[in-house]
């Protein structure tokens, strides 16, 4: 076993041992950091696929972004002190085969489609993290030519920019409210 | 400007400034490949840490003398010459003190908030080019690992707010959380702004393009749109470190010390030794964005230009850091303490749009090529 593969079980067994915690423990904020913990673990998969972009934006947005507006949001509300109420077990089943389901596709998926081969022969691969790297990325975002991102890229950023003024005019209070939300 | 990687200039700006220092070379040349990587890598985290704890004492004694100066006191002067070992006194004190938790705390996150602003530091500090080999590690894309990690120290405030149970902790902890989240868009704007005008993200690279005369430092450049950068990334800064004008988080006269009013003994220090390593973090970004890094000042006067050349990259680096870091005191000593809406009306109304467009304008002067005075 190589050093690659050690730090390969490390790795996954922090993120599903964390992955387990967020779901489980009954503490929002403990579940909101064990979160945090299994995304950032996850970066670090990314570094041993030698896929430096993704797991620095993996980095930026996940727990720069989505993890500390979950952990405001817990914060601003009420009863952040209190443990939540205890899941049934009906519950709890119901989710674990939901969750079995999910992964016997991917395994599915995995296994019929030979992809696990596929990664298992490109980890590590130079010319895959060259086409990985930040700049390739960045270039071939932005290209015009066919094998360019430029229009997706852009179409996505106007979702995200009428997603942004949605959720704006949802939140803002009507006219008449006016001077109770100054208050 | 770096166009590509292989260009005659690029080749030759390598040759000048070899990317490997002679320690880690010995180290290569002496041990296995995965030896020396551990043997490097422990170095590289020794000197880090000598260096950080070494640097906080010194701008706590620098701030405080800085402070008594533009009082008019006198300002440290008992222990050591120049009052230099009072920190290290006060350091010991503070080690000795019992470290206490209120009864209602969370024991967990209450112990983990003062770690997470000075681990994160330290992830900062391992991109940041002290010289041209002094550098732990230049990842491609530098500043989005910069972004990335700057980011998380928020988590520490916000955690360190709520685990104390402490009213005054928690309003300076959402005060703070939303300041830094705020300002930390027109940070990112401005890191935004040199990866536009220097063609790389990795900071190395950065530096290495703004070679030459002191103009062609990135303060200069791109007439106006440099400048305006530096002084957006000047204010954002200042917001991001919770220093005043920007203190409300703290606001000692208000929330009696915000975020760690709970804190005592070594938990306090975590948060003050990061505030510092932070200020340092800061100061030593700027100078890698707009101040040219580690390379001598060059007047286009011959002699005067290989004199400096002489004078080793680091020692530039760390004169243009502290310079900055003044100029941060200076501010902070200066100006009294923004009101919250001030302080968002401030970020959102007038730095947000203002960087926006100095970057879109500063996008279009690069794709015209228009990069100098």
């Amino acid at each position: 076993m190589s050093i690659t593969d050690l730090l390969f079980y490390a790795d996954a067994a922090l993120i599903l041992g964390s992955a387990l915690l967020a779901v489980s423990l009954r503490h929002v904020l403990h579940a909101a950091l064990a979160l945090m913990m299994a995304l950032f673990s996850t970066a670090g998969l990314f570094l041993l696929l030698q896929a430096e972009f993704a797991a620095l934006v993996q980095v930026l947005v996940y727990i720069g972004g989505v993890v500390i507006f979950i952990v405001y949001t817990i914060l601003l509300t009420a009863q952040v002190g209190d443990a939540l109420p205890r899941i049934g077990t009906a519950k709890n089943l119901r989710a674990a085969a939901g969750a079995l389901v999910f992964c016997a596709l991917l395994l599915g998926v995995l296994w019929l489609g030979h992809a696990g081969e596929a990664i298992a022969d490109h980890a590590g691969n130079a010319v895959l993290a060259q086409a990985g790297g930040v700049k390739a990325i960045g270039r071939r975002l932005l290209s015009t030519k066919p094998d360019g991102f430029l229009v997706p890229f852009e179409i996505i950023s106007l979702l995200l920019l009428a997603a942004l003024v949605g959720a704006i005019s949802i939140a803002r209070k009507p006219a008449g409210d006016a001077g109770e939300a100054a208050r | 400007m770096i166009a590509s990687l292989h260009s005659p200039l690029a080749t030759e700006l390598a040759a000048r400034y070899p990317a490997t220092h002679p320690v880690g070379d010995w180290v290569r040349a002496h041990l296995s490949p995965f030896g020396a990587f551990t043997v490097n890598a422990l170095l590289a985290l020794a000197l880090t840490t000598v260096f950080v704890s070494l640097t906080a004492l010194f701008l706590v004694w620098m701030e405080r003398k800085v402070c008594a100066r533009f009082q008019l006191r006198l300002g440290p002067n008992r222990v050591g010459p120049f009052g230099l070992l009072q920190t290290l006194a006060d350091g010991a004190k503070l080690f000795l003190k019992e470290s206490f938790m209120p009864r209602e705390a969370d024991f967990f996150v209450y112990h983990l908030a003062p770690l997470i602003p000075i681990t994160s530091s330290f992830m900062v500090f391992c991109v940041l080019p002290f010289d041209h080999h002094i550098q732990i590690a230049d990842p491609q894309g530098g500043l989005i690992y910069l972004a990335a990690f700057l980011g998380m120290g928020v988590f520490g405030v916000l955690l360190a707010g709520w685990a104390s149970n402490n009213k005054y902790s928690l309003l300076g902890g959402m005060r703070s959380g939303a300041q830094m989240i705020a300002y930390e868009i027109s940070y990112v704007l401005c890191l935004l702004l040199i990866v536009l005008a220097s063609g790389s993200a990795s900071t190395r690279d950065i530096v290495l393009a703004q070679h030459g005369t002191v103009l062609n430092w990135w303060l200069f450049k791109l007439p106006g749109c440099g400048a305006l950068g530096f002084l957006i990334f000047l204010i954002s800064s200042t917001a991001e470190l919770h220093r005043a004008p920007f203190d409300i988080a703290e606001a000692e006269s208000e929330l009696t010390g915000g975020f760690h009013t709970e804190y005592s003994g070594m938990g306090f220090s975590m948060f003050f030794l990061s505030e510092y390593s932070n200020l340092f973090v800061a100061a030593g970004l700027g100078t890698t964005l707009f101040l040219g890094g580690f390379l001598a000042p060059q007047f286009g006067l011959g002699p005067l230009d290989r004199a400096l050349d002489l004078v080793p990259g680091f020692a530039w680096f760390l004169l243009k850091v502290y310079g900055l870091i003044y100029l941060y005191m200076w501010l902070r000593w200066t100006f009294p303490r923004l009101r919250v809406d001030q302080l968002m009306a401030l970020e959102w109304k007038f730095l947000l749009p203002l960087a926006l467009g100095n970057l879109a304008i500063a996008a279009v002067l690069v794709t015209l090529g228009w990069l100098l005075p």
